[in-house]
């Protein structure tokens, strides 16, 4: 074995966990969510966690959970309760929001979806 | 009109080097393999020994024609099976010639090997990828399959260098 | 010079590697804005971070004076213009206002009225002409029946050059049902011009696309009306093609156990209740839109003729029992994901 066959050995078997670590990354439903207030990005989660979270709105506090890998409002100060009638969201490319309390959700990652129709 | 083709001692050279390449593509192809587009490489042994007793020129041919042979044989001619073959065969093949002009003692078998071996596996999937299954998550298989490249071009690369050893010793 | 000659094969093996194992980083940039009235989300291929942004501003103010321009009610120029149009006199109408009310027109009479933009009174009494959705409780029957014995059409208004004037005081204006297809139709328009050649633009989940994803069609998914988060569909769109999908799920409110959803039939006066979702494909937004909502009316027994009427080859209904009715095209075109029974492929 050469010097270089060593060298070469060496770099390929050290790149390989580097290798997993890029192509591994957790995809297919939605990895996490953008939560932005008038666009401008307030919190940023992975949808692998339970937990609830309240965020301030021009009208109030709106209230998210998330839940086995998917969210929904569950509580906001509007008067039409559009965004909770909404539901869930799990893929990647969906969107809601409470227009009124100007609070607007985003499911980002590499998923199947360029653009989800409703 | 009788057309005579000269033949030199390379042209014979080439021919029977690439029917043993062929003989193991053949034979390797009836081999189960538990990962689909996974298999040992063995013909490679034949491309990395010859491109060390040969020179580079000579293993271009031999694994160009050996691709071009295999498929003719198993009648996968122009299937998406060749262009993975052959798209493999051309990126190591690619890969190899500038691996040979490295200053200094440069590769052995092994390293030649290994180098044959990535290159042909990532030339694979992204052949596999722009042509065949334009899916991203395509790409999740390929850090299994590049461990075994390089797993496998590192076991090529050894019976390559047995292979040269004894050549070497046996003759004079 | 001779260092270089011998060490040039390393330098082209190490540029050769790291080709091989990079992936090509496509230049995407995506924008979400609360304009018009919803959640607009933009992507765009192939462009530069600064011609993406002054894009992205350009759309935001573009779509905040359209939303403007044709607002039912308020002092804009469609207020103003219904305001008028109550009189009964002749008058100017806004340059800004006039494409939508010509183009309201020809899908009225193409769509046997099921899609009638001329209906703004019905609209306003149940509520749904405002941003903010309506409560409840609905209105009476006397009031709806008062308003329906009216009968304003597209067709009571008369077109002299710049001029308008509608024979029929009751008609009011309100183009709920197709501005955002027309309004998605200027900002394609604008993205065309400005040279961008993959795009999508969509707007409270209504779409449309320019060009492809680099190396395939850009890739869809339907909403499923009922199943939370889950999608019925997945779908390939190409140049220059929207898909509009009108649901009894968007807009409604729930009173004393009874779903009231916004997409009025005009015909009885109550939300249309025969048809869960219409999904429409059509490379014209605002004809998808008003379409998705005629067909929606017309429900599983009329829609049918509607789209015979106006050529459209990929429609997909939903019908309130989950059903699903799909032309033939549309059902080579899509895949069904979630479906609790086959579907039924029929020819409109």
């Amino acid at each position: 074995m050469t010097r270089a066959d060593i060298v070469l050995l060496l770099i390929a078997v050290l790149a390989l966990p580097f290798i997993y670590l890029h192509y591994w990354q957790p995809t297919s439903a939605g990895t996490t969510v953008r939560i932005m207030r008038d666009e401008t990005l307030v919190r940023e989660l992975a949808l692998n966690k339970d937990q609830e979270i309240s965020i301030d709105g021009a009208l109030g506090v709106s209230r998210l959970q998330i839940e086995n890998g998917k969210i929904r409002f569950i509580d906001s100060p509007c008067t039409g309760k559009v965004c909770i009638h909404k539901g869930w969201l799990s893929h990647s490319g969906d969107f809601n929001a409470c227009l009124p309390n100007r609070i607007s959700i985003e499911i980002m990652g590499q998923g199947e979806f360029d653009s989800i129709n409703f | 009109m009788k057309i005579t083709l000269k033949s030199t001692l390379e042209d014979s050279r080439i021919a029977w080097l690439t029917a043993l390449a062929v003989s193991i593509h053949v034979l390797e192809s009836s081999l189960p393999s538990p990962i689909p587009g996974l298999k040992p490489g063995l013909a490679n042994i034949i491309t990395i020994t010859v491109l060390c007793q040969f020179g580079w020129r000579t293993a271009a041919w031999v694994s160009i024609l050996r691709v071009l042979v295999g498929s003719l044989v198993l009648g996968t001619f122009l299937s998406p099976t060749f262009m993975l073959s052959f798209s493999g065969a051309l990126a190591s093949i690619f890969i190899l010639w500038p691996a040979t002009r490295l200053p200094g003692r440069g590769f052995g078998p092994v390293g030649y090997s290994l180098l044959a071996s990535i290159a042909h596996i990532s030339a694979q999937f992204m052949t596999a990828y722009l042509l065949f299954i334009p899916h991203p998550g395509l790409w999740r298989l390929f850090p299994v399959l590049l461990t075994f490249a390089v797993l496998l071009g590192i076991i090529n690369g050894i019976i390559s260098r047995s292979l040269l050893n004894y050549v070497v010793n046996k003759t004079p | 010079m001779y260092l270089r000659h011998r060490l040039l094969p390393f330098f082209i093996l190490a540029l050769a590697l790291f080709a091989v194992g990079c992936q090509q980083a496509p230049r995407e940039y995506k924008r979400t804005l609360l304009v018009f009235g919803t959640l607009v989300n933009i992507t765009l291929r192939d462009v530069d971070e600064e011609q993406a942004q002054k894009s992205f501003e350009q759309i935001r103010q573009d779509l905040e004076l359209m939303h403007f321009l044709w607002h039912p009610w308020k002092r804009s120029p469609l207020g103003r213009t219904n305001v008028l149009l109550a009189t009964g006199g002749w008058f100017s109408v806004n340059v800004s206002v006039l494409p939508l009310i010509e183009k309201g027109r020809d899908l009225a009479r193409i769509t046997d009225n099921l899609f009638n933009p001329a209906i703004g009174r019905l609209i306003a009494l149940w509520g749904y002409h405002q941003d903010e959705p309506p409560t409840g409780p609905p209105p009476t029957k006397e009031a709806i029946e008062k308003l329906l014995a009216q009968h304003p059409r597209m067709s009571d208004i008369e077109f002299d050059g710049l001029r308008i004037r509608s024979r029929n005081p009751a008609v009011q204006l309100d183009f709920g049902a197709m501005a955002k297809g027309f309004a998605i139709d200027r900002v394609i328009d604008y993205l065309r011009r400005q040279g961008i050649h993959n795009a999508i633009i969509n707007a409270g989940g209504d779409l449309k696309v320019i060009g492809n994803h680099g190396d395939r069609p850009w890739r869809i998914g339907i909403r499923h009306p009922r199943k939370q988060g889950g999608v019925l569909a997945a779908l390939d769109v190409n140049d220059g093609e929207s898909v509009f999908t009108s649901g009894d799920y968007e807009r409604f409110y729930i009173y004393q156990g009874r779903r009231y959803h916004h997409i009025i039939d005009p015909r009885t006066g109550y939300p249309a209740d025969q048809t869960t979702s219409v999904t429409v494909i059509h490379t014209n937004a605002a004809t998808a839109d008003a379409a998705a909502t005629a067909l929606f009316v017309a429900g599983p027994s009329g829609w049918q003729a509607i789209a015979r009427k106006m050529q459209l080859r990929y429609v997909m209904l939903v019908d309130k029992d989950g059903q699903i009715i799909m032309t033939p095209a549309m059902a080579k075109r899509i895949a069904l994901t979630e479906i609790d029974h086959k579907p039924i492929i029929v020819e409109p």
